[in-house]
């Protein structure tokens, strides 16, 4: 019996890491404030140097000729309740985790500031 | 454009569509008293309604439960690049009489509630070309923290100009088919109402009790809007300043903080609490 519930857990374990989703920046996967100021610095940091650590980000240029870089990772992961049959068809959804990387660049392209940001929504 | 230059306008180019029937008619009448006639238009070059403007005043007594005490204002932006705000003078004109608007030093205005001029269907005009300016509601509860606003403040200013005073350009069509359905129009999943800041933003974040929510970017600069249309949006010059609101998300209430990180403000630390609530 304790063998079945063994097979059957690992069973849904694996079923469960299999459908989850990935998508965006993998650079930024595991990002926090600490480790972004290890690697951009205020007033001096550069675009070509950002770009170079982290790759190309979605930009939004102004008129002022500050422009703000963004960097997303996007994790989604089925709830586990999802892959237990029977249940899973009454209990469906899953959980989905952004994490982004906004970084201010002033008018001559110096980094400004940076921000890490992160999200948790079940779905 | 006046409501008088409008009417004779109208009159020309309905001359010029029917143009017999128009002759025919003159031929048939006597002589009429030459009338004197104001023309308005090259005063004042473009204008906004003021009958919209003061339902949009009746919007927010109707909604005030957002924000009991909050006080309403209009406020004006440039819309193009170029635009010189300085010397900027409103007036709202009617037939028989004319009221001054006072600017605050934000631009900013209370709108005077004058019955003849909502009868005589009066307009507010400006000293600007037509298209030169963008109109918001502008709806503040005093002794609000610096750099923040209130999100009850930001759920009426909504209700104000999508409901009332439509000076918002993009959203009258779909706002005034759903009130005349008797819909709460800023309720809706699918209304994307974009706020200006006070300054260009570099991170926005809500915060009531211990729990926050730090916009994602998809919220900031009108990046949900389609490229296409940017040009045409009302704040499309001051992307830097725009952001979005969960204003259906009864989880926030109406007294949640909306704190402003602006572009030249120093680094701040970041939210001490992610939000973790669960989508409905």
């Amino acid at each position: 019996m304790n063998r079945t519930i063994t097979r059957f857990a690992a069973l849904v374990s694996v079923a469960t890491l299999a459908a989850c989703v990935s998508q965006g920046d993998l650079a930024i996967n595991d990002i926090d404030q600490q480790k972004a100021a290890a690697l951009l610095h205020p007033g001096i940091s550069t675009k070509a140097e950002v770009e170079r650590a982290l790759g190309t980000a979605k930009t939004n240029q102004f008129s002022s000729g500050y422009e703000v870089w963004t960097y997303r990772y996007t994790q989604v992961t089925p709830k586990a309740t999802s892959s237990v049959p029977v249940l899973g068809l009454a209990v469906q959804g899953s959980n989905q985790r952004i994490r982004e990387l906004a970084i201010l660049f002033d008018e001559k392209g110096i980094v400004k500031k940076f921000r890490v940001r992160e999200q948790a929504n079940a779905q | 454009m006046t409501r008088l230059m409008r009417t004779r306008l109208g009159t020309l180019a309905a001359c010029a569509v029917g143009v017999v029937p128009c002759i025919a008619t003159a031929a048939a009448q006597a002589p009429a008293p030459v009338q004197q006639i104001e023309v308005k238009a090259l005063a004042h070059p473009d204008s906004k309604a003021y009958q919209k403007l003061v339902e949009g005043t009746r919007v927010f007594d109707r909604y005030r439960h957002f924000a009991p005490q909050a006080t309403l204002r209009f406020k004006v932006h440039a819309r193009k690049a170029g635009v010189d705000m300085h010397g900027l003078k409103l007036k709202i004109v009617g037939d028989s009489t004319s009221l001054p608007v006072t600017l605050d030093s934000e631009l900013r205005f209370e709108l005077p509630i004058d019955q003849t001029l909502i009868t005589e269907n009066a307009d507010v005009s400006y000293n600007r070309p037509k298209g030169a300016l963008s109109w918001r509601p502008d709806v503040r509860t005093p002794d609000t923290a610096p750099n923040t606003r209130r999100l009850g403040d930001l759920r009426l200013e909504c209700r104000v100009d999508v409901m009332g005073a439509h000076v918002a350009n993009g959203h009258a069509p779909l706002s005034i088919v759903m009130e005349k359905l008797s819909v709460d129009v800023c309720n809706r999943d699918d209304l994307y109402y974009h706020f200006y800041a006070d300054r260009p933003i570099f991170n926005v974040t809500l915060t009531y009790g211990n729990r926050t929510l730090e916009l994602m970017s998809d919220k900031l600069y009108g990046n949900d809007a389609p490229r296409l249309l940017l040009s045409s949006m009302d704040w499309n010059i001051v992307r830097d300043q725009i952001y979005l609101m969960p204003l259906n998300d009864v989880s926030w209430p109406d007294d949640t903080v909306v704190s402003f990180e602006y572009m030249d403000d120093p680094a701040a630390p970041p939210a001490t609490s992610q939000d973790r609530r669960e989508a409905p």
